[in-house]
């Protein structure tokens, strides 16, 4: 072994590279190994210096990668770091477990004949853009030839030098798991590293695919029918269809006032259900495959805010089977998916550990069906507020409607108490050390309980009813959207992720 | 008095209230709090800053108006939950008493021919109320409880108030502490109290990698004892005796700071003796130990070889630099030269906890047939004492052993990290306090509580650090306590109602009259459905 020629440690992409020339479907397990390990004149000089060999220091912080496919590959995946070695897998949009593992080297190196290895450059100019445009070229012959021929080239280490290797000494990255002794493969790592000292590069290739073959095995692969919801939650759009069945119904609704024909408003109301029924079906599954409740994030709590808005109204037409409410609590719930639509939709695949307690739930979700209540509570109010004294067919008297608008506070005012501010309180406790302090979401929620204290209190006390009421009542449901943005413009605890 | 009850219970007192609390709440959400002048001054207009500290809303939840705000509403409060208390004893401890007027009643319904007051009764008892005979009348009622509602709402505002204002008495305090090491924590929250974080590690999950949790193994000490233990995680408090902590940072990637080696001097060991390492040879047939100082050369038995230790890492990594000593992983190396009785030398690295991949080499003929392997000993208490490794902010203390901090920093203004000394201050329990200098690489002999030891600066070091935060706020109990109140009432008061049922004779006619807490429009519904029940029972 020659001490002074560069070898990149790409020995493990190669070893599993190797592996892959032989047996392609072994790389379905949809394994990358991303490592990255490269040594410079540096390391030349410094075993000049005083009187000190260079190990192998593979014991230090060996590191290798796993990805799970989500879609297409982004560029987070790659582990890029300056000119490094990439490994990367490239995955099938469909999830399908057939996976390409591409060997690039980013920039020559010297004392390395060229055509051992595909630059940087050249993957990015002629292989990336074709897989990335056309996915479903993944499933096409010559894709996975041109693959296998990248492979084959990758895997030609005759003839390489062994300088010394690196193998991403440092502090955990995300994603990055530590190769130590407890592991399987530690042994084939010991034999790497023997036959590195001895300059063995037959040894040394031999050693890295046994380690590669034992890392590729994944114990913690998702569930195939995880997987799959996902991918038929993603390729039908339920949610979608879910938010076209409530223009849908809103339509409806606004026929029935221009038109004043009954059946309007039930198809209204039945057209919404159906849309509840969807959007219910797609945050199901979305609770399914990210493992929590769809209570995080703005996109979340918007669509969460949007069917429970829904469900009150559906609770109150299947009491009475008067549908007029639909007029405004369709349209609000389509306005609150339109909101939803504007923020990131993508499931996060593991909270964050400030998230991580069944708070989140009781917390949110509380608070969302109290919201919900807010919003049928609005539409009673907007409804009391336009319409006249006169009889009328399409709405029922003014004191159902004031009723009816007390009903729904009644309803959704202990709900916001208890989840949003009692059960946010003693969360915060646990988890911030201090149980109110002044949030911009926590001081917008009180307003929302003040103003909501205010209505009752104007209702019992003051014997408030009809229009002030109305406009009190509207107010609270106002406030309430108004918290929705309160962490978006002003920051704060809440702000996770923002 | 009556005219503080009046003021306190207005209704018109109580708006002006809710809307400058409302504008007072809205204006700290909207300007940013607590942040230092320099902020303001940037952000705002001179006049703007001005009227911002004028009216105190760049600190608004503590400025004395909003105090007064929140004391008139527990005031408030209180007093509205006093007027409302006998209502709501009432149905409790009195008899029952007819309204003057069941004809004036909001609901009202004709159940049909008056019929034998038994059959009445028999009817009546179709519908779930308690039902009683006050005179003529058939009187029933449900959820007399129900009135309960506002009282518990409203005394659990006032718990939930209180226990803020109790929180002015509390403590609270972010304190940084370095894997393995301790702080000692202010007064504020008792005398003698120290926190130890044994571990600090970030969970990670196995197929994503992302973190799954931030957690620190603390001990939490009082006088040296240990009181209390606990995994420390993001919604995992410790909470011991009113004090509370919380994990609330972490730097697993290690936060850079001094790094020294403290060594526990054996009885009649020198400083000479610190740091020496002991190694397991075998050579050939012959095996044996040996312990070397830093910079000594030993023997290896009768051998004729000779083992000299030049330095120890105990937290080798190696880059494209070289090697370094920061590795945030324990993962000790001992640099040696193994000579042979030629004279020969050769390199090597032992690694005690991978022996496996220590290297000896050398080209030199008189290793070859000796198989010689060398094996890093860990650490022997009787030999070298516990070996400890510090790793510290400048000017931050750290415990070194119960009731003894130490502090250093650098001696001069302005050095660096290198050849610069240290000096080092040493508080003792007994209130006194000492200076000694820490010159890089030398040990120091340092007579703690626990006996003689012998530090050394190293330079710089990374050590994983975790932030906790500190509290003790003596009004969570009572907090906690309205929480149940406030939950309790909010869902009484609003999703129950107090109802009244009277059933009584006019006219040879039956009546059914009723009222309700909620008032008579809410009961509507299920009045006509009480009534028709009763109705049908006649």
């Amino acid at each position: 072994m020659t001490t002074r020629k560069v070898l990149i440690t790409i020995f493990f992409t190669a070893a599993v590279v190797a592996a892959a020339a032989g047996d392609v479907p072994r790389f379905g397990a949809r394994l990358a190994l991303v490592e990255e390990a490269r040594l410079g004149e540096a390391f030349a000089s410094a075993a000049a210096k005083a009187e000190r060999p260079m190990p192998w220091p593979a014991f230090a912080n060996l590191r290798y990668r796993e990805l799970k496919g989500r879609g297409k590959t982004r560029e987070g995946d790659l582990g890029r770091d300056r000119d490094a070695t990439i490994w990367l897998a490239v995955l099938d949009e469909e999830y399908r477990t057939t996976a390409r593992l591409i060997f690039v080297e980013g920039g020559k190196l010297p004392g390395v004949p060229a055509d051992r290895w595909i630059s940087l450059r050249d993957f990015d100019d002629e292989i990336m853009p074709a897989l990335m445009r056309a996915p479903m070229a993944f499933r096409d012959k010559r894709v996975e030839e041109e693959a296998g021929r990248l492979v084959a080239r990758a895997t030609a280490l005759d003839g390489l030098s062994w300088r010394g290797l690196r193998l991403v000494p440092g502090p955990a990255a995300e994603g990055w798991k530590t190769l130590g002794p407890e592991r399987p493969g530690w042994r084939y790592v010991v034999a790497l590293n023997r036959a590195y000292v001895d300059g063995d590069a037959a040894a040394m290739r031999e050693a890295a695919g046994r380690l590669a073959r034992e890392l590729t095995a994944q114990p913690g692969y998702p569930a195939p029918a995880k997987l799959k919801l996902e991918i038929y939650l993603e390729k039908f759009g339920v949610l979608k269809v879910g938010f076209f069945l409530y223009i849908l119904s809103s339509l409806l609704f606004f026929l029935w006032a221009a038109l004043g024909k009954k059946r309007l408003a039930d198809a209204g109301a039945w057209a919404g259900f159906a849309g509840f029924f969807f959007v219910t079906a797609g945050l199901t599954g979305r609770s399914i495959v990210a493992g929590y409740l769809p209570t995080t994030g703005m996109y979340e709590y918007l669509a969460l805010f949007s069917w429970a808005s829904v469900l009150v109204f559906l609770l109150f037409y299947l009491k009475t089977r008067q549908a007029f409410l639909g007029t405004v609590v369709m349209p609000v719930a389509f306005l609150l998916i339109v909101l939803a639509s504007l923020f990131p939709s993508t499931i996060e695949g593991q909270l964050i550990p400030a998230l991580q307690s069944w708070w989140l739930t009781i917390h949110v979700t509380l608070a969302c069906l109290g919201e919900g209540a807010f919003a049928v509570a609005f539409a009673a109010a907007v409804l009391y507020l336009f319409r006249g004294d006169k009889p009328s067919k399409y709405l029922p008297a003014k004191d159902a409607l004031d009723v009816l608008e007390y009903r729904a506070i009644a309803v959704g005012f202990p709900l916001f108490t208890i989840g949003g501010l009692v059960a946010g309180a003693i969360w915060a406790q646990k988890a911030w050390s201090v149980w109110w302090s002044w949030d911009p979401k926590e001081t917008a929620s009180l307003v929302v309980f003040l103003v909501a204290t205010a209505y009752l209190h104007a209702r019992h006390v003051a014997g408030w009813r009809g229009r002030r009421a109305a406009i009190l009542a509207a107010l609270v449901f106002v406030s309430s959207v108004l918290t929705l943005f309160a962490n978006l413009i002003f920051g704060g605890l809440h702000a996770y992720g923002l | 008095m009556k005219k503080v009850v009046d003021f306190l219970s207005s209704r018109r007192v109580s708006v002006y209230f809710f809307i400058i609390f409302l504008f007072v709440s809205l204006a700290g959400a909207l300007v940013p709090q607590k942040e230092l002048p320099a902020y303001y001054e940037a952000h705002y207009r001179p006049w703007a800053v001005t009227l911002l500290r004028a009216l105190q809303l760049t600190d608004v939840y503590h400025a004395w108006y909003f105090v007064l705000l929140l004391t008139y509403l527990v005031a408030s409060l209180a007093t509205c939950t006093a007027r409302r208390l006998p209502r709501a004893l009432a149905p409790l401890v009195r008899r029952p008493s007819l309204p003057p007027s069941l004809d004036g009643l909001g609901l009202r319904a004709e159940l049909g021919p008056a019929a034998k007051p038994e059959r009445v009764e028999g009817a009546a008892r179709r519908v779930a109320f308690r039902w009683r005979r006050i005179g003529d009348v058939l009187y029933g009622r449900r959820r007399p409880y129900a009135l309960w509602g506002e009282i518990l709402t409203h005394a659990g505002l006032v718990a939930i108030l209180v226990g803020a204002s109790f929180r002015l008495f509390g403590h609270r305090d972010t304190v940084f502490v370095f894997e393995g090491q301790g702080v000692a924590l202010p007064l504020a929250y008792g005398a003698g109290y120290e926190l130890r974080a044994d571990k600090v590690e970030e969970v990670r999950d196995a197929d994503t990698g992302r973190v799954l949790e931030y957690r620190t193994a603390v001990r939490l000490l009082r006088g040296g004892e240990e009181v209390a233990t606990k995994d420390v995680e993001v919604n995992g408090p410790l909470r011991y005796g009113g004090l509370g902590v919380y994990q609330s940072n972490m730097d697993v990637a290690g936060a850079s700071g001094l790094a020294l080696d403290a060594v526990k001097l054996a009885a009649g060991e020198s400083i000479a003796d610190a740091g020496a390492a002991t190694f397991d040879w075998t050579l050939g047939d012959e095996r044996g130990a040996v312990t070397v100082a830093p910079g000594q050369t030993a023997p290896l038995g009768e051998t004729g070889f000779r083992l000299r230790f030049l330095e120890r890492y105990d937290h080798f990594v190696t880059d494209e630099a070289g090697f370094r000593n920061d590795n945030p992983e324990y993962n000790p190396a001992a640099f040696v030269n193994v000579v042979d009785p030629s004279g020969a030398v050769a390199m090597g690295i032992i690694f005690e906890l991978y022996p496996e991949f220590s290297v000896i080499k050398s080209s030199a003929k008189a290793f070859a047939g000796h198989p010689l392997t060398i094996k890093l000993a860990p650490a022997a208490e009787e030999k070298t004492g516990p070996r400890r490794e510090y790793v510290v902010v400048p000017g931050a203390e750290f415990v070194v052993s119960p009731g003894e901090r130490m502090a250093v920093s650098f001696a001069g203004e302005g050095e660096g990290a290198g050849d610069a000394p240290l000096t080092a201050r040493l508080a003792r329990g007994n209130g006194g306090a000492e200076t000694f200098t820490l010159p890089p690489g030398e040990w120091v002999a340092v007579k703690l509580a626990g006996g003689e030891y012998a530090f050394r600066f190293k330079g710089t070091g990374r050590a994983a650090l975790t932030g906790l935060t500190v509290s003790r706020d003596p009004g969570l109990t009572v907090f906690y306590a309205g929480c149940l109140l406030l939950s309790l009432g909010v869902a009484a008061a609003m999703l129950l109602s107090y109802d009244e049922l009277f059933v009584y004779v006019l006219g040879g006619k039956a009546y059914l009259a009723g009222r309700s807490s909620k008032g008579s429009r809410l009961l509507e519904p299920a009045f006509d459905g009480w009534a028709a029940k009763i109705k049908e029972g006649l």
